[in-house]
């Protein structure tokens, strides 16, 4: 009985599936055709051998990263920069659109919407140099910190203070362009809905918590599961710009240690099978996250 | 109207694609001249001023003067993996210059590879100027030549050679002569000297003087070239004493260069940012005047720094210091000076169609006319025999359409980034010792011993590179972090024996010994 | 009656309270996000070497001069990358916004059978990416290496903004699809009538992350496009950087009196670059305002 009952579905829904061709289709062609050359991670890859003529050799690649004397080290610095910008950089976006929202004058909210997107069109080169200058022993930073009473020092040479200046930079970089999809969001409450909890005596922040913020829920929960499967990316192209090895102790993740071992080798098969490493491990987080939700809320991925 | 868009839309799209489908790659001279495809990186001037490198003066005369054409792959300016993604799709071009120590597995897995074919006979057959370079070369001394072959003894590519110490010399430590002069100093030689100096431009100027710019152990940082470690004998870089090859970052004299450095360094000579700025800031600081001594480049520091500050500040004057040794009178144990042959060569594919064409291509580089050309461009154009000494013309001095130096080279000569050929030393005079201060430093730096710890184009055989690749990272990791937190105080220098345990620990001894294996190999 | 003020004043007291605060701190982070922006303006009218020996806070351009924007705009492969890249977001936008929606409605029907396992279909190649080698294999084999149509089909769909649009879709009221579908509408009216002009705010927004994302691409245009002529403006405007600093790097005396360019040739390809994007956005903005589309769903 059930399986006529999907057949019929399926039947049904024939144009549906037409309307899914083209990107299925892309996906097979562009994502898991090529999907297979990760399998250089297990061998010896040469680019003029080919992929099928390397020798396999097995996951010695994983060994060698697993074995490695600094692989909790980075380990521990991607997750811990990872989840510092999470916690500190999902919600920011979130709170701005709120703060937005809450403007009156159009003009002044298109405004300052405006400006706080145009960091995210500054180059990684650009604020990686503004950071550099900032931080040194007369630069601005320590300005302020001599303004809040403290001493002058080189920022970017004390180990505890990369996380902050990083998660700070990111968070900066990345607020403004970030609130614009939970402004699109906002945008499709309907007002009548407001109105209805004016009428009902409800204040601004009641009117948060009952209308806005569930609204957004949808959005919010997608978004998060979807960042969390990028947990252990760490991007090594701002951190290279910033740091040096007086920091390496809280600053060098993954990325940067294979980018240098890079440098002595060029080995395609071991920064293969380092981010094989780290789609697994991101692959099961946002699995666990999706399932989470789903029991949770009546969100979810999938 | 949203159907109008779409059609509209569509009708776009359809057009779009028959024109950007269309024309590929398909360039063939059906003139009957041999044409060949050339990798190589054209200097990134020019890209404004031809469209194809084979377009510019120079190559034209070139192709003219051999009876062959070229046709320049083109390559992004810093497509690091541009070369594997060639080779991986099959298509190599005809002639290639690379780093072959890049390629994973060097030179010699290249060949094997089959992706260059090997030259030793080709060199006999078809590249007799080249060849007879060759034994000039072998009289002088093995060394040389057998940076050219692989640990088999097969010839790789076509090499850019230099031999004028002009052309191989240009780096050094640099200090600002006008401070010198205004303290009644001479300039420094022995570490003690070095240290009163820096401690009197400290007091006088109220500057930690002694400064450079991040990565820390590039040339333009303080220890760039090992200078001032080198006065302890210590070297920061893989090199040679006697037959034994060793790395500074495991040499136990290592702690005697650490602890004066040190010292330095609490007692506020060497600037605390030395470590973060980069290069920006760093010339910020030498423009305002925060920086006494440096270790610098002839060209873009000196010539730099002096060209700008001419007309900023006056006063502002540079003097190039020899480097550094521990005893007055000791000859300076090393410094930088690169090898007569670069590690950057010319291969020949697999996929050529004619060897022979291709090596009559590149060896002409190497004869009279081909030397002259490549180095100095076209005789009555960009250059004029005066006195038997090729000088540049206006063009490429003081061109008349404004071109920058580099650009007018760029167009007239094949030397300036690379090339496959003997660099003139009367080119490097001219394009890089414009000013005294410049030929004078020059003349300091190269008082070295470099010459007995060079090792050029080291690297350990295929078998083990893997292996090598993962305790090297390492080692570079733990070594750079560490030596600076010695420098910095915030490790104390007593626990430097545990230091050298840990990088044992980590198989420092274990790719020592592959880099000594794989010089056995190469001088055998 | 209590003495002081009422509820109702008292109502309004906090409530202007926390505007101030939220305009202030509004204007505070547009402060922020706005000077390095500015300063990347200044920069790149400002000399180079003025410009790295200036200290202190930037403000105005140090020894001003238009060699930056110059030596861009001599360029003549700029003419021709600005034509490519207007290219790539036309056709790309086009392309990405059409396989987009009509996924992303499909994935929003509930009754759809497989739509978990395309969901994770697609949330897979997020989380384990393509490899480099084999993409370049694959376009070099169906011939589409040396096309920017090679740049342009290997974007087809961003994951992200697809289910983005799942997300906006499905919270679409059902009464409107059961409605059309009462009125016989198929599927493909369903979605051109109803639901896209019901989620302007969405498309907006997804046209306007695709726009950019083709926009400031180059890194496969450097793998894919050998020949310059077909390079979208983002790569000739990075060559042009990085040939300014190899010029800087080795050239040593010809400095003159502007000193280095390449330090403020960096802005001056910075700020053309977004320049476009700034005059794009205000006209997608609109259809963030709140309440702009939802009349068409009463009744």
């Amino acid at each position: 009985m059930l399986q006529s009952g999907r057949m019929r579905r399926i039947a049904n829904d024939r144009v549906l599936y037409l309307m899914l061709l083209p990107f299925f289709v892309y996906f097979v062609v562009f994502h898991y055709i090529p999907l297979f050359g990760n399998i250089i991670a297990f061998k010896r890859y040469s680019p003029a051998r080919g992929i099928f003529e390397s020798p396999w050799v097995g996951f010695s690649y994983f060994q060698q990263f697993f074995t490695s004397s600094y692989f909790w080290r980075v380990l521990r610095n991607t997750v811990v920069i990872s989840l510092s910008t999470l916690i500190v950089g999902f919600p920011a976006p979130i709170i701005l659109a709120l703060m937005l929202n809450e403007v009156r004058s159009t003009a002044y909210k298109r405004i300052i919407q405006s400006v706080t997107y145009l960091p995210h069109f500054v180059s990684l080169v650009v604020v990686a140099g503004l950071i550099v200058q900032f931080s040194t022993i007369e630069g601005l930073f320590n300005d302020i910190v001599v303004a809040l009473g403290g001493r002058r020092i080189p920022l970017l040479q004390e180990a505890r203070l990369f996380v902050p200046i990083y998660v700070t930079s990111e968070v900066w970089q990345t607020v403004g362009w970030g609130s614009i999809i939970y402004l699109s969001a906002l945008s499709t409450i309907d007002p009548n809905l407001y109105e209805a909890a004016v009428i009902d005596g409800a204040g601004r922040f009641r009117q948060l918590l009952a209308i806005t913020l569930p609204s957004l829920l949808p959005t919010i929960v997608v978004l998060l599961i979807l960042r969390t499967g990028r947990l252990l990316t760490v991007g090594h192209e701002k951190i290279i710009l910033l740091y040096n090895p007086l920091i390496y102790e809280t600053s060098d993740v993954i990325t940067t240690f294979v980018y240098r071992k890079g440098l002595i080798d060029l080995n395609w098969s071991y920064s293969t099978a380092v981010g094989l490493l780290n789609s697994v491990v991101n692959g099961v987080i946002i699995v666990s996250m999706n399932a989470l939700s789903r029991r949770v809320s009546e969100t979810s991925l999938w | 109207m949203k159907r109008l868009v779409l059609i509209t839309f569509l009708i776009g799209v359809t057009i779009a694609m028959v024109w950007a489908t269309g024309q590929s790659e398909t360039t063939v001279s059906d003139d009957g001249v041999p044409t060949l495809t050339y990798y190589r990186t054209p200097p990134g001037v020019i890209a404004t001023l031809v469209d194809s490198w084979e377009e510019a003066p120079i190559w034209q005369a070139y192709q003219e003067q051999v009876g062959i054409d070229i046709e320049f792959v083109k390559i992004p300016q810093d497509a690091a993996n541009h070369l594997s993604l060639l080779i991986a799709s099959g298509d190599y071009p005809d002639i290639i210059e690379n780093f072959w120590g890049r390629y994973p597995g060097g030179a010699a897995q290249a060949i094997s590879d089959e992706v260059i074919t090997p030259l030793n006979d080709v060199f006999d057959q078809y590249a007799p100027n080249l060849s007879s370079l060759i034994g000039e070369m072998q009289q002088a001394g093995p060394g040389n030549v057998l940076a050219m072959q692989t640990g088999e003894g097969e010839f790789f590519g076509f090499p850019m050679l230099r031999f004028y110490d002009e052309a191989l010399v240009f780096v050094g430590p640099q200090l600002r002569a006008d401070w010198l002069e205004n303290l009644g100093l001479d300039v420094p030689e022995t570490i003690d000297d070095w240290t009163a100096v820096l401690t009197a431009f400290r007091d006088e100027y109220d500057v930690a003087p002694l400064s450079g710019a991040a990565p820390v152990l590039n040339s333009r940082n303080i220890f760039g070239e090992s200078s001032f470690a080198s006065a302890y004998e210590v070297i920061l870089d893989w090199h040679r004493v006697g037959d034994r090859i060793q790395h500074g970052f495991g040499q136990p004299e290592l702690r005697d260069f650490l602890v004066k450095m040190n010292e330095w360094y609490e007692a506020g000579l060497i600037d605390p940012e030395f470590v973060t700025n980069d290069r920006s800031v760093f010339e910020n600081k030498v423009y305002n005047g925060n920086v006494g001594a440096f270790i610098g480049f002839t060209g873009s520091s000196m010539g730099t720094y002096l060209n700008t500050m001419s007309s900023r500040d006056p006063e502002f004057d540079l003097v190039g210091a020899k480097y550094p040794v521990l005893n007055r009178g000791d000859y300076p144990y090393y410094g930088q000076r690169s090898g007569n042959v670069v590690p950057r060569a010319t291969a020949i594919s697999t996929q050529v169609s004619d060897v022979a064409t291709a090596a009559r291509f590149l060896d002409y580089a190497y004869g009279e006319e081909g030397h002259m050309l490549v180095n100095f461009g076209i005789e009555g154009v960009s250059y004029e025999m005066i006195d038997g000494f090729p000088r540049y013309t206006d063009l490429i001095t003081d061109n008349p359409d404004g071109l920058t130096m580099a650009a007018a080279m760029g167009l007239y000569t094949g030397i300036s980034a690379g090339g496959s050929a003997v660099q003139d030393g009367r080119y490097a005079v001219q394009y890089l010792l414009n000013l005294p201060q410049q030929a004078d430093a020059v003349e300091k730096w190269k008082q070295t011993d470099a010459v007995e710890h060079l090792v050029v184009g080291l690297a350990p055989a295929p078998s083990v590179s893997d292996d090598f690749g993962a305790i090297w990272t390492e080692v570079q990791t733990y070594a750079e972090e560490n030596i600076l937190k010695f420098v910095t105080g915030a490790r104390s220098l007593s626990e430097f024996d545990d230091y050298l345990d840990q990088l044992e620990a980590m198989g420092y001894e274990t790719a020592r010994q592959y880099m000594q294996n794989a010089y056995e190999a190469m001088t055998n | 009656m209590v003495a002081g003020r009422s509820l109702s004043q008292r109502r309004f007291a906090s409530a202007l309270r926390f505007d101030v605060w939220n305009y202030l701190g509004l204007a505070f982070l547009g402060f922020l996000t706005l000077y390095p922006f500015y300063y990347m303006v200044v920069a790149s009218f400002s000399s180079g070497n003025a410009l790295i020996a200036h200290q202190g806070l930037l403000l105005l351009p140090v020894d001003a001069t238009l060699i930056a924007y110059e030596r861009v705009a001599s360029n003549p492969k700029i003419a021709r990358g600005f034509l490519n890249s207007i290219y790539v977001v036309v056709a790309g936008v086009g392309i990405n916004m059409a396989v987009t929606s009509l996924a992303a409605y499909a994935l929003s029907r509930k009754h759809l059978v497989g739509r978990s396992f395309l969901l994770k279909f697609a949330v897979f190649t997020m989380v384990f990416d393509r490899g480099l080698i084999p993409l370049f294999l694959l376009v070099r084999n169906v011939g589409l290496y040396g096309s920017l149509w090679a740049v342009i089909l290997t974007f087809a769909v961003n994951t992200y903004n697809l289910l983005i649009m799942v997300t906006f879709f499905r919270g679409v009221p059902e009464s409107l699809e059961e409605s059309a579908i009462v009125d016989g509408a198929g599927h493909m009216r369903i979605l051109w009538s109803i639901f896209l002009p019901v989620s302007k705010a969405v498309v907006a927004t997804l046209i306007l992350f695709y726009a950019v994302g083709r926009w400031n691409g180059y890194f496969y245009a450097m793998i894919f496009l050998p020949n310059p002529d077909r390079w979208p403006v983002s790569l000739v405007l990075r060559e042009i950087i990085i040939s300014e600093q190899m010029n800087d790097y080795l050239g040593g005396v010809d400095v003159g009196d502007q000193g280095s360019v390449a330090e403020t040739i960096k802005y001056a390809t910075a700020v053309v670059t977004t320049l476009p994007i700034l005059l794009l956005y205000p006209f997608l903005q609109r259809y963030f305002t709140k309440g702009v589309m939802l009349g068409s769903i009463k009744g």
